[in-house]
Parts: C-alpha cells; structure tokens; sequence
C-alpha cells in the first residue's frame, strides 16, 4: 500500500509541471502585449510608453520566454507568485486568504453528492422499475441539464426570501454553506446515483452474490457486507472527477452566492485582466484537483485489493 | 434407510419476455445419505437450476414442486428466513468458477468467518480457529497464512480449495458441487475431485456432482442421472448405466467420450442440437435426434421416472416399455 501510495505521488510530478506550463502559457497566447492589456484593463486605459515599459520589466516580459518560465517556476515552488496588478497585493496572500473558503465549498458540494446520490442510486437498482428507480432517473437528468446558477437562485428564492432558514449571501459559519453547498450538491448528485445504480445493479448479478445467497447470509447483511464495496469501486474512480466539477461549479456558486472564494476572484481578477492572480489562482485549483484526485486513488486502492497489490 | 433428500415433481418454469419458459418438468430423485449422485447432461438441460430450486436462489415463483423433503423436513413449505438458516449450514455448494464466485474484495479468511458466525454464533476469535482448521481439511497449504490473502492471489486450484471450504465449513449432510472442475487447469481436477472424495467421507455427507463430463463423474458416482431438456431421461448405478445404457440419448453420450485407454473407435458425436425450451417437439424431446425414434415418441412424452423403490436402473424411453414386454 506505501508503495503505491508512494508511486502515485511520484506521477504527480510531471502532471504539476505540466499545469504550470499551461498557466504560464495563458499570458503568452493572448494577443497583444499582457502589460498593455494589463494597463487598460486595470486603469482604465491611462497608459503612458513609461509606465508600460516599467511595467514590461517589472513582470520580466523582456527576458527570454525560457527564462521567463523558469522565473515562475521557481518563483511559484518557493511561494512567490507575484504581485496582484489590481490590488498591489501578493498573490499568495489572496489566494490562501480564500483558499479555505472553496475547499469547504466543493467538500460540502461532494460529501452532499455522495449522501445523496449513493443510497439513493442503491435503492433504485433494489427496486428497479420502482418509483424510487423512476425519481432517481429523472433527478439525474434534472442534475445534469440543470445549471448551477438557476439552482442556485430556486434555492435562494425559496429558503433565503421565502422561508429565511438560511443566508442568501456571504457569511460564515454553517448556515451560509448550507445553501450553496446543497446547490453544488444537488447538481453532482444525480451523475453518482446514475452511476450507483448502474454499478449497484451489476454486482446483484455477480456470482459472489449468488455465493452469499447461497451461504445462508441475511439480505441485508450481503448488501452491506458484499455489495456495497464492490459497488463504490467505479464510483469511486468518478468522484475525483466530479470534485473538478465542484471547483468548476464553486466559480459560479461563489458568484451567485456572494462567498469569498478562489472562484469568485477568478471571476473578478479575470474581468479585471489581472493575469497574475489569475495564473495563480488557476495553479492553487489544479494542485488541488490533482491531490484530489491522489487520495480518490487512494481510496480505490483501499477499496480494491486487486489495485492494492498491484495486479 | 431413508433418504437425505427426495424431491418428488419438480418444475421450474421462468417467466421470459418470449413467454414461459420450461427449464425443469417433472424431476424427482433421491440422494441417500454418504452418496454421491452425479447429474449429467448438457447446457441448458436444467441440472443446475434444479440445484438452485433446492436452495430456493431462483426467482420467486420459478419453482414447483409436489415435495422436496430434506433430513426429514419438507423445505417446500419453508419460509425464506428458514431456508437461509439451511443455506451453507446444511447444504453447501461449490460452484463452477472460484474466481467469479469469491468476492473478490474481501479476504478468503473473512468469506470464511463468515459462516461460523452466521450459523454457529461463535465470536471472531472462535470463527477464526475454525476457519483455520477448514481450511486445513481441503489441504490449503500454511493455512494462518492464507486467511489473509484475497482470492485473486490464489491459483485456480486453491482458490476452488477455499470455495470448498466455505461450502463444508460448517460440515453440512448435503454438498451440491455444480461443475466444480470445469473451470480448472486438467492437471488440478484430479486433485478437486480427490479432495471432495476425501471431505465426503470424513464428513460422511451426500454429494450431488453436476458435471456435463462423463469422465469426470465416471471415478467419483455411486449413481447417475442424466437429464436432457428439462427432465432425467435415464437414471440409476453408474456401473449398470455405463456398461448398458439403456435411452439412445445416455448411449449417445457415452459415445461421445474419447476413449483413450481402449483400443475403440473414435468417439461419435450425436447429431444436432438441443430443442429451443420455449419450442420442445411434441412427445420425447430427444425424438429428432433419436436414430431409434419411431411414430409413437411424437405421440406422448415417456412417463417421468419414479425413482422410489426398484428397479434401480431406469430410463425415460419407449424401448424400455419394448424391451420389458420382449422378456
């Protein structure tokens, strides 16, 4: 098991290099001069030839692009991740200020999805053609046309303004994650009980099964004790998947819900054309969707001993 | 002595989108206690779902029967909560291919614990000790160690090893081995087939051997039976029915067996193919296939064999009727 788990954080490496060449790729394929943009973007067009070139060197957009690189890198493994151009404040600062806002979002949005959509996708494959299979069919479809944003605001409407049960915007605390955090769920919840469901149904026709049966084991200790594990294995594999879809689905939740997070100042530092922030953020998102995705392996492991032991 | 299990008119019929489906008509066998009842025919003849009805694992409703009395109880009127209570404890079974019939994410000691707590209460240590010493009986070698090991760790052979052991671990009076070599390298069949041999006697339990080998249940049966389409078309001592069969269809399968030890014929093949269930010919199903078929096998099927008192060896065909009168 450390070996694997070893293995597996050794194939990270190259992933995370790969990300950061992309991120510092999003200032170099834009068109037109990044300082330029930059200026217009975040001063309302004031631009004089000397405080472009100053800024030109400042941001080292004069150094080769190979040095340029290595520059981030560097700079990006030691912490140091610029200056935001808008707010003269160091990126690092912004976004670990925020950092722990979205992480509780998108775990929210997933422990939710998963309470959710894994009993409700195992009892649609035991009653199957039941009216709980036909409700979990329907909600998956709602979950998967649904966008985030309606969702949300129903959500707002009813609980927030209708009933007052919780906040409609910002705040800390739980009451002000419910909302938004049943929004993301409830969007990642009908792809996961589509998927248990499918799962589930598989592993009632699995011989093992019909050894359990054949054992004299009670139904629902055979469920518990024989299906369910089995069951969660390609689940399991989705759910690190689905997480990059909460911290995709978290850029729109924070917005519509006014939350402090990476996302919603992904969204600002983007209208803002603040690509330092921007670059950034992005690189904070993808280290945690790639860990994300270390510990759903992990997990897999932990469930499957055929992974386990490498076979 | 009275039998360990006498089923007496068994049918299994499956509800299917192309209409009832006839798997089983009219089955009845005994099993006496310590022997070993081999049922042979080929797929879809209905040998292991009658084995699947006896532990009620059918869809409900497929099964019927008149009577089914085990160890003296008649199962057909228990309730489901009953039959698992005889489930693993009183009759265990070992199927075909131990590698999709273990679950695979749990370790071959736990699938074993199992049983001892579900049908003996006994505490995890106990069950543990237990699962041990069971796993010694079918000759798993360094036993301790095994437990911990997944099935997809194992070979082929040990893993059939374990599936035997969870099947007799709670020593039950019937053990139902359905094709529990066929998924096995030749080199390892031998030793399976030795092993249940061996567990039998120790144990003292009835066997029922599915198998649709001839060689494989040749060594290894008191008695045979050979089913086709969904009934025992001829039954009885395994000597008696090897040496003089008595439907052209068991004489067929006896003809099919490559012989290597005699100096015989190749082996013969029998002509066509099984009857689509949902589509059996009128009167004896094995009519077109038949070389001695005659106008009256279309008329009605031969009466279902009775298997209660002599003779002993019987067979479900009009030439038996002939045969009779001509003595």
């Amino acid at each position: 098991m450390g070996r694997y788990i070893l293995g597996r954080i050794l194939q990270m490496i190259p992933v995370l290099l790969l990300v950061s060449l992309i991120v510092f790729g999003i200032m170099r394929v834009l068109p037109g001069d990044p300082a330029l943009l930059m200026l217009q973007g975040a001063e309302g067009g004031v631009t004089t030839p000397e405080r472009l070139e100053a800024l030109r060197e400042r941001m080292g957009l004069n150094d080769p692009v190979v040095v340029q690189y290595w520059t981030f890198l560097t700079g990006a493994l030691t912490g140091d991740l610029g200056e935001s151009v808008r707010f003269r404040e160091p990126v690092l600062d912004m976004v670990l200020d925020r950092l722990g806002s979205t992480i509780e979002l998108a775990l929210a949005g997933l422990v939710i999805s998963v309470l959710v959509g894994v009993p409700l996708g195992m009892i649609a494959a035991m009653r199957r053609g039941g009216w709980i299979d036909a409700f979990t069919m329907t909600f998956s479809y709602l979950g998967a046309s649904m966008p985030v944003f309606f969702l949300g605001l129903i959500l707002i409407y009813v609980f927030a303004f209708g009933m007052g049960l919780f906040p409609s915007a910002g705040g800390t605390g739980w009451r002000s994650l419910v909302l938004p955090g049943v929004t993301l769920g409830l969007i990642n919840a009908g792809l996961i009980a589509r998927l248990m469901r499918s799962s589930m149904l598989e592993v009632l026709g699995e011989d093992y099964m019909r050894t359990g049966r054949a054992k004299g084991v009670p139904p629902g200790l055979l469920l518990r004790r024989h299906g369910i594990k089995n069951a969660l294995i390609p689940v399991v594999t989705i759910l690190g998947l689905q997480f990059g879809n909460m911290l995709a689905g978290t850029v729109v939740t924070e917005t519509v819900f006014s939350r402090p997070g990476i996302g919603r100042m992904i969204v600002t530092a983007i209208l803002a054309k603040d690509y330092p922030l921007i670059q950034g953020a992005v690189l904070f998102l993808s280290i945690i969707y790639v860990t994300a995705n270390l510990l759903v392996d992990i997990a897999y492991a932990w469930l499957d001993p055929r992974i386990r032991y490498g076979d | 002595m009275s039998a360990l299990l006498s089923i007496r008119d068994l049918e299994v019929t499956f509800a299917t989108e192309a209409g009832p489906l006839p798997a089983v008509q009219g089955v009845s066998l005994d099993v006496a206690p310590g022997e070993t009842l081999a049922i042979v025919g080929e797929s879809g003849s209905g040998k292991s779902v009658t084995m699947l009805s006896l532990l009620g694992l059918l869809p409900a409703g497929a099964a019927r029967a008149r009577q089914v009395v085990f160890d003296g109880q008649d199962i057909t009127a228990l309730d489901e909560a009953r039959l698992r209570g005889l489930r693993g404890r009183e009759i265990g079974i070992v199927f075909q291919d131990p590698m999709t019939s273990l679950n695979p994410v749990l370790t071959v000691g736990r699938q074993l614990t199992e049983m001892f707590e579900l049908h003996q209460g006994l505490s995890r240590g106990a069950a543990r000790a237990a699962a041990v010493e069971t796993l010694s009986l079918v000759g798993m070698p360094s036993p301790k160690e095994r437990m911990a090991t997944y099935p997809h760790q194992l070979s082929g052979g040990m893993r059939q090893r374990a599936m035997i052991a969870i099947a007799v671990a709670c020593r039950p009076k019937l053990l139902i081995a359905d094709e529990p070599t066929t998924a096995l390298d030749v080199t390892i069949q031998a030793q399976i087939l030795d092993l249940i041999a061996r567990i039998q006697e120790e144990l003292g339990m009835g066997v029922i051997m599915i198998s649709h080998d001839l060689g494989v249940v040749a060594g290894v049966a008191d008695r045979i039976a050979v089913m086709y389409a969904g009934r025992i078309v001829e039954i009885g001592p395994i000597d008696a029915v090897f040496d003089a069969p008595r439907m052209p269809y068991t004489s067929g399968l006896l003809a099919s067996v490559p012989r290597y030890d005699l100096d015989a014929d190749m082996p013969r093949s029998i002509p066509g193919t099984p009857p689509d269930p949902l589509a059996r010919p009128s009167g004896c199903a094995f009519r077109p296939r038949c070389a001695e078929a005659r106008a009256a096998c279309a008329a009605s099927p031969p009466p279902a064999l009775r298997p209660a008192g002599p003779p002993p060896h019987e067979a479900a065909c009009i030439l038996v009727g002939e045969e009779r009168e001509r003595t």
